[in-house]
């Protein structure tokens, strides 16, 4: 017994060094001015309030969702209604529901001079749409979690994150320093996502994809993404997945990496070129210079009967093409 | 909408728990005739966590095997304290997610829980099912949703608990869990 | 309300499965009746030094970023000597133009100005690079594509700029 509480402490000792680690290590990354809402806090006792309002609107209506602190959750259902729940910190003024069967604004209403770093100015807001409905979300902090939903997706924030799980044929997310999740859209869908800082994970996505960051990484995998466009400057990029037939794949970046890996046959023709970067190329052919004047290297080859072009460049990252 | 209810699995009443642990104690002492008794009362509720986690019958059958075999090797951490069903059910689940992991680590740079999404997903308006059973239908969830349905809607997990278990944030794991519950209900209901 | 498919199915869903054949013989064939050979507290010894260290190693690796570049980019773009394009001057003012955008931009978090100025000195310090090459060997359509990335990837982080600015100074005013 003596023995394990000691082994428990070494580890409990370890994870704390982690967890100290992780927690420094986030209060120094790049934040929105705006502060997460923290639960500690939550001085709500009693003072905020429950929320619950309902109202009728068309399949395929319209919901526009404002909140600057807290969360909001969007859940589809088979009603035409919209159902808003959760709860609203004491600051709060009131939720605001308005509009009519063919659009709803929901929107959280602060004073004017409530300093949003205090959370009795939060609200965490479930609100159920019809799956069909258009969603557009606008939040500071607030993370936005989505599913389910057929209609087309809007969510722009600025240190809230984005999560989206749906079958929607047109996804835009944009966000400062929040992290952006996509997994699923529906065929042939058109889906943006675009973030200064934020960590930008695209999976299972069909159609066509324009990914940019700044600093942050992004990493796609996706079998049947037939248009693709893939921006940073210094953070890392990855496609995993496959290339489709007359497909379309550009990926650049300037001092961030960027890797590929597209199978072992890919039908592709490849245009790779860097300015001072390592080009690793596991499918035989090797880059060579692209001018006696720079240290650039270039590569270009075609694998199978080259049925779709993918592109990648960049400054001084590395470029790796795997299978 | 409607939400799925977790099933929870119960301990097993104190008597056969008793049982286990008197079996536990003789196969920690190398008595493997005991260790059998103790297979043949939890094969099946470990196989079937391996078989919906994996998706695969060659594999759960290798993840049960190994499970009992792990739990062989550390019966002298089986102090007795939960059912020693519960405990070499915890060592199966941990068993068939880490064979995951070393997949995922031999390619290269994925994160685990990235490549698996790879797996090509029937559209939703993909043939409708012709009363297609729940478990084939699990089967045939990409391999990262169907982990995490199986962790939170079969067997109970919480997402906090499921992001310690597979190293997906928590957001990946709901999302992960909205795309499964979507996707079943589209073929089951079809 | 009506139960779904899912959630009677789940109900329906049974505890136990058994495998399709006897596992056992298999199981019975692997084990050994041995003991650890080294006491559990040295695993977990070594275990808590693997996890500190490897949270050190991530901090260190976080913090080094790729911008440790610019530098050699700049380094090289000053070794070719001034040609016959856009001069090093040139550069010069427009990297102080954006980088003024970028200060007026109050409203944005400090961390995230931060993470702005220091990848548009990244694109400008490229540039330089870049245009020096050029001047060498203009026509080389490789090299001008490179900066034409250059000059798109700048005015994207303008332009991201700007909508954060307006995002938080439109929250302001609620």
């Amino acid at each position: 017994m003596k023995r394990l509480s000691i082994i428990i402490a070494y580890l409990l000792l370890s994870l704390t060094a982690v967890a100290g680690t992780f927690t420094l290590m986030a209060l120094t990354s790049s934040t929105a001015y705006a502060h997460d809402h923290d639960s500690d806090d939550e001085d709500d006792n009693g003072d905020s309030r429950n929320v619950n309002e309902l109202q009728p609107l068309k399949a395929d209506g319209e919901v526009r969702i404002d909140n600057l602190a807290g969360s909001v959750k969007v859940l589809a259902w088979d009603k035409n209604q919209v159902q808003v729940t959760g709860r609203i910190g004491h600051l709060v003024q009131k939720l605001d529901v308005e509009g009519d069967a063919n659009s709803l604004d929901i929107k959280v209403v602060l004073p004017h001079d409530v300093h949003d770093s205090d959370c009795g100015s939060c609200a965490d807001l479930q609100i159920q749409v019809p799956k069909g409905a258009r969603l557009e979300v606008s939040t500071v902090s607030a993370d936005v979690e989505a599913s389910g939903l057929t209609g087309q997706v809007q969510v722009g924030t600025v240190s809230g994150g984005a999560t989206l799980s749906s079958q929607s044929g047109h996804i835009d997310l944009r966000t400062v320093s929040g992290d952006i999740t996509v997994v699923g859209s529906a065929k042939g869908a058109q889906v943006m996502a675009n973030s200064v800082s934020g960590t930008v994970r695209l999976s299972d996505v069909d159609g066509s994809v324009d990914a940019e960051n700044v600093s942050g990484e992004i990493k796609l995998v996706s079998r049947r993404v037939s248009n693709l466009k893939m921006s940073s400057t210094s953070g890392d990029l990855g496609f995993q997945g496959e290339l489709v037939k007359g497909g379309n794949y550009d990926i650049n970046n300037v001092s961030g990496d960027v890797r590929v890996s597209v199978g072992s046959s890919p039908d592709a023709r490849f245009d790779i070129s860097s300015f001072s970067g390592d080009i690793d190329n596991s499918f035989g052919p090797k880059a060579t210079r692209v001018s006696k004047y720079s240290p650039g290297m270039e590569l270009h080859f075609t694998s199978g009967s080259g049925g779709a072009t993918l592109s990648a460049r960049t400054l001084s990252g590395d470029i790796r093409l795997q299978n | 909408m409607q939400t799925a209810t977790a099933m929870r699995m119960p301990d097993l009443k104190p008597q056969v728990a008793d049982n286990d642990y008197s079996l536990a104690t003789r196969a920690r002492d190398g008595d493997s005739k005991a260790f059998e008794q103790l297979y043949r009362r939890y094969a099946g509720r470990v196989h079937a966590v391996c078989l919906r986690l994996a998706g695969n019958k060659t594999l759960a059958e290798e993840c049960t095997q190994d499970a009992f075999v792990k739990a062989w090797e550390s019966l002298k951490n089986f102090r007795g304290d939960a059912s020693f069903g519960t405990w070499v059910h915890r060592i199966a689940v941990n068993a068939v997610l880490e064979r995951h992991r070393t997949q995922l680590r031999q390619a290269a740079w994925i994160t685990a829980g990235d490549e698996e999404l790879m797996e090509s997903v029937p559209a939703v308006d993909a043939d409708p099912g012709h009363g297609l059973d729940l478990e084939e239908c699990i089967a045939e969830l990409p391999p990262a949703a169907r982990m995490v349905f199986v962790l939170f809607d079969v067997e109970g997990h919480s997402h906090e608990e499921i992001a310690g278990m597979t190293g997906l944030a928590v957001g990946t794991s709901k999302a992960h869990l909205h795309r499964a519950r979507q996707i079943l209900r589209a073929r089951l209901d079809a | 309300m009506n139960q779904d498919k899912l959630e009677s199915g789940l109900k329906r869903l049974p505890r136990e499965v058994q495998p399709g054949r006897d596992l056992w013989p298999g199981i019975e064939s692997r084990l050994k009746a041995r003991r650890a050979t080294q006491p559990l507290w040295a695993y977990s010894l070594a275990a808590s030094v693997l996890v500190a260290v490897a949270a050190g190693g991530v901090w260190v690796g976080l913090g080094m970023q790729k911008t440790t570049t610019p530098q050699e980019i700049v380094a090289g773009g000053a070794n070719n000597s001034a040609g016959s394009g856009p001069t090093d001057d040139y550069f010069a003012q427009r990297a102080a133009y954006a980088e003024r955008s970028v200060q007026t931009a109050t409203n944005l978090a400090p961390a995230t100005r931060d993470v702005i100025l220091k990848n548009l000195r990244i694109i400008e310090g490229s540039m330089q690079s870049m245009q020096a090459a050029l001047d060498k060997d203009p026509n080389n359509p490789r090299l001008r594509a490179l900066l034409f990335d250059l000059y798109q990837n700048e005015a994207r982080l303008l332009a991201a700029t700007q909508q954060a600015q307006a995002k938080t100074t439109a929250r302001n005013s609620l």
